[in-house]
């Protein structure tokens, strides 16, 4: 029996791991690096009530925007479980040198720094409305 | 029987066994001490490019680096996996209780300074104004210390504070921001002086130059996951030698309980942490140096009080991001080190001198600030990467004094009992916010954080240092506990005040003083 929930968390945490990839960088993650986020969850434990775990299951089950509903969730509650398993990829991502990029700039260039942070200060006032629309829509807490 | 016991191997202990290197002393402590196979590459960044061979050191085998996930908040220095051996144990041997205290207390071999910045400051007779002694009393310590440790360093617009930066290392090299903040402050010198801030470099236990064998630093941003990097001096240097030339007994795995003073000796209780077994041993002296809260529990512990309640002291922490616009895009720069520049503000927003740090943000993983950055989390990522090398954080802290509400008492189970009701306003914070836009540093005061207390690691005051001591827990001008004959405090417990300045090397110089006047006791027979 216990083998048995194992296995079935080992496949919920798989998926977490794929999904939130997914909406985060934007391409399938590797099987070391999912292996690496389940792992994690024997070591770090995210706390939240019933219905902000809920909150995970529906934006994985009806494949809602993550990073625009955490977003939204975020300001209320900075510790919901949504950002403390965003967290947990992102800190395994930057450690794997395949990211490398993205996290350390090596090529100076004040204006496309410039460029490319006026968009995602477009970006995220986009995410942050997604977010709250689809926070109102599904009563996601 | 040996001349005296030293329970605690921090900075005072290891002062205070450098100064009574040719006596019969014996050394009690944890000694908890880092892992020895260290894997990491020469530079942080170069670590970062092949990740994988090097997770262990980043991330850690139980996942470390993750701690602030879900857990109370540990500084990056100290979650790092290699660097938590500092505080390993910490629930072990009784834990800390509080709501408003988020505060520490070290096994390691050389205690919290393990993770110090090394930060080493002078106190000038305004700094011991509240003490029983002054700056001439410490000052030939203070040179002594110079010498042993390699202090870089120098004169500047900071020296009122710090004095000449007389037998100093050069200062270390600034990082490109560092550099601009400096030349900026330069420009605006009497802008800056008309709002009381005083901008230099600080005076750091780091090697710019080789010294006493020591190489120098490298400038590999590995100082928040290396642990012990030799150019960074800490008082396990000094331990380390004194044990080699066999000028003490050094008893690592013991953790000492509790004292018993008799008319011709004192005895100390230890527990030996791998048996459990308690030992006894005889010594002419005791000498407290397990830290502000370890012998704030050793005294209490001693004399079975549950009930009276010490005075306890923190420089509050605050830190301000800064950023500076002209540096956005920026490449990151590979070869820094993180302590760039101090601050000093004097003036009406605050009664008293507070004193900061600013630090780059190169070192440490991008995933401990991102989130606290005001976009979502994959416009956070990417605008991180060209925001960071233009960011310096600036580490107030603020001076304590003694108050009511501020304590620490031992409860019967063997933990302690922590309130701490200060807190940091703000005021001076906003301050410096207005101040540095002048010269393009920008901030806003939502991104202050304000950690709780206890995260400085500067604590101080439990045994307060008197001219006259009226309780049996205050100590004499030379550490002496009132009431005692042979019981000595050199910690920070003794400090009845805490500056704004690292009390680091102050605690040094203190202990070498009261370990000096100890020998000459014991050399009369006493």
């Amino acid at each position: 029996m216990d083998v048995e929930r194992e296995d079935l968390m080992r496949e919920y945490l798989s998926r977490e791991a794929y999904y939130f990839h997914r909406s985060l960088f934007k391409s399938e993650i590797s099987k070391e690096l999912a292996d690496k986020y389940i792992k994690a969850h024997d070591f770090v434990k995210p706390s939240g009530t019933d219905s902000q775990f809920q909150t995970i299951r529906m934006v994985i089950d009806l494949n809602l925007d993550a990073e625009a509903v955490e977003l939204a969730l975020r300001k209320k509650n900075s510790q919901h479980p949504l950002l403390q398993k965003i967290k947990i990829l992102t800190y395994l991502a930057e450690c794997n040198s395949q990211y490398y990029d993205l996290f350390i700039n090596e090529e100076p260039s004040l204006f496309k720094a410039v460029a490319v942070l006026t968009y995602h200060v477009l970006r995220t006032a986009y995410k942050l409305l997604k977010g709250n629309i689809v926070k109102l829509r599904y009563g996601l807490v | 029987m040996y001349d005296a016991i030293i329970i605690g191997s921090g900075p005072s202990g290891v002062a205070a066994a450098y100064t009574l290197k040719g006596k019969n002393i014996l050394l009690l402590d944890v000694g908890n001490l880092p892992d020895r196979d260290i894997n990491l590459c020469a530079n942080f960044y170069d670590t970062k490019k092949n990740a994988e061979s090097y997770f262990r050191g980043l991330i850690g085998d139980n996942f470390e680096s993750l701690n602030n996930i879900d857990r109370e908040y540990l500084m990056p220095k100290v979650k790092a996996p290699y660097q938590r051996y500092v505080v390993a144990d910490a629930n072990r041997f009784g834990t800390i209780r509080s709501e408003t205290f988020n505060g520490f207390i070290s096994y390691a071999q050389g205690g919290l300074a393990n993770v110090w910045g090394a930060q080493l400051y002078r106190f000038n007779d305004e700094d011991l104004k509240m003490f029983p002694i002054n700056a001439s009393d410490l000052a030939p310590y203070y040179d002594k210390l110079t010498g042993l440790i390699g202090i870089c360093g120098h004169d500047d617009d900071l020296t009122p504070f710090y004095g000449l930066a007389k037998n100093l290392l050069p200062p270390l090299e600034l990082s490109s921001l560092g550099t601009d903040l400096l030349q900026k402050y330069s420009r605006r010198r009497e802008f800056f002086r008309e709002k009381g801030i005083y901008i230099g470099k600080p005076r750091l236990g780091v090697l710019s130059t080789d010294y006493l064998g020591r190489k120098k630093c490298d400038y590999s941003n590995l100082e928040f996951f290396k642990p012990q990097i030799p150019y960074i001096y800490t008082p396990s240097v000094t331990l380390n030698e004194l044990i080699a030339k066999n000028l003490l007994d050094y008893k690592p795995k013991y953790l000492a309980l509790r004292y018993k003073e008799m008319d011709n000796k004192i005895i100390v209780e230890a527990r030996n942490i791998d048996t459990s077994q308690t030992d006894s041993f005889d010594a002419k002296k005791l000498i407290l140096a397990a830290g502000t809260l370890g012998t704030a529990k050793i005294v209490l512990n001693s004399n079975e009080d549950f009930q009276t309640k010490l005075p306890m002291m923190e420089n509050l922490p605050s830190y301000i991001p800064f950023l500076n616009f002209f540096k956005i895009g920026s490449s990151q720069e590979k070869r820094s080190f993180y302590t760039q520049l101090n601050l000093f503000y004097k003036g009406e927003m605050f009664d008293g001198l507070v004193m900061g740090t600013f630090y780059t943000l190169s070192g440490i993983l991008h995933s401990d600030i991102l989130f606290d950055m005001p976009f979502s989390v994959r416009s956070s990522i990417i605008a991180s990467k060209y925001v960071i090398p233009a960011i310096m954080v600036l580490n107030l802290w603020y001076p304590a004094h003694i108050k009511e509400d501020n304590y620490v008492s031992l409860e019967r189970s063997g933990d302690l009992h922590i309130s701490y009701r200060d807190r940091v306003t703000g005021n001076v914070e906003k301050h410096l916010i207005k101040a540095f836009r002048r010269i393009g540093y920008f901030s806003l005061p939502s991104l202050c954080k304000y950690p709780l207390p206890g995260n400085s690691f500067h604590y101080a005051g439990t045994l307060p240092m008197k001219a006259k001591p009226s309780s049996r827990y205050e100590t004499d001008p030379y550490g002496r506990l009132s009431g005692t004959s042979r019981i000595y405090v050199v910690d920070g417990s003794c400090f009845p005040f805490l500056p704004a300045k690292n009390l680091s090397f102050t605690i040094m110089a203190n202990s070498m003083r009261i370990a000096t006047h100890i020998e000459s006791a014991l050399d009369k027979g006493f």
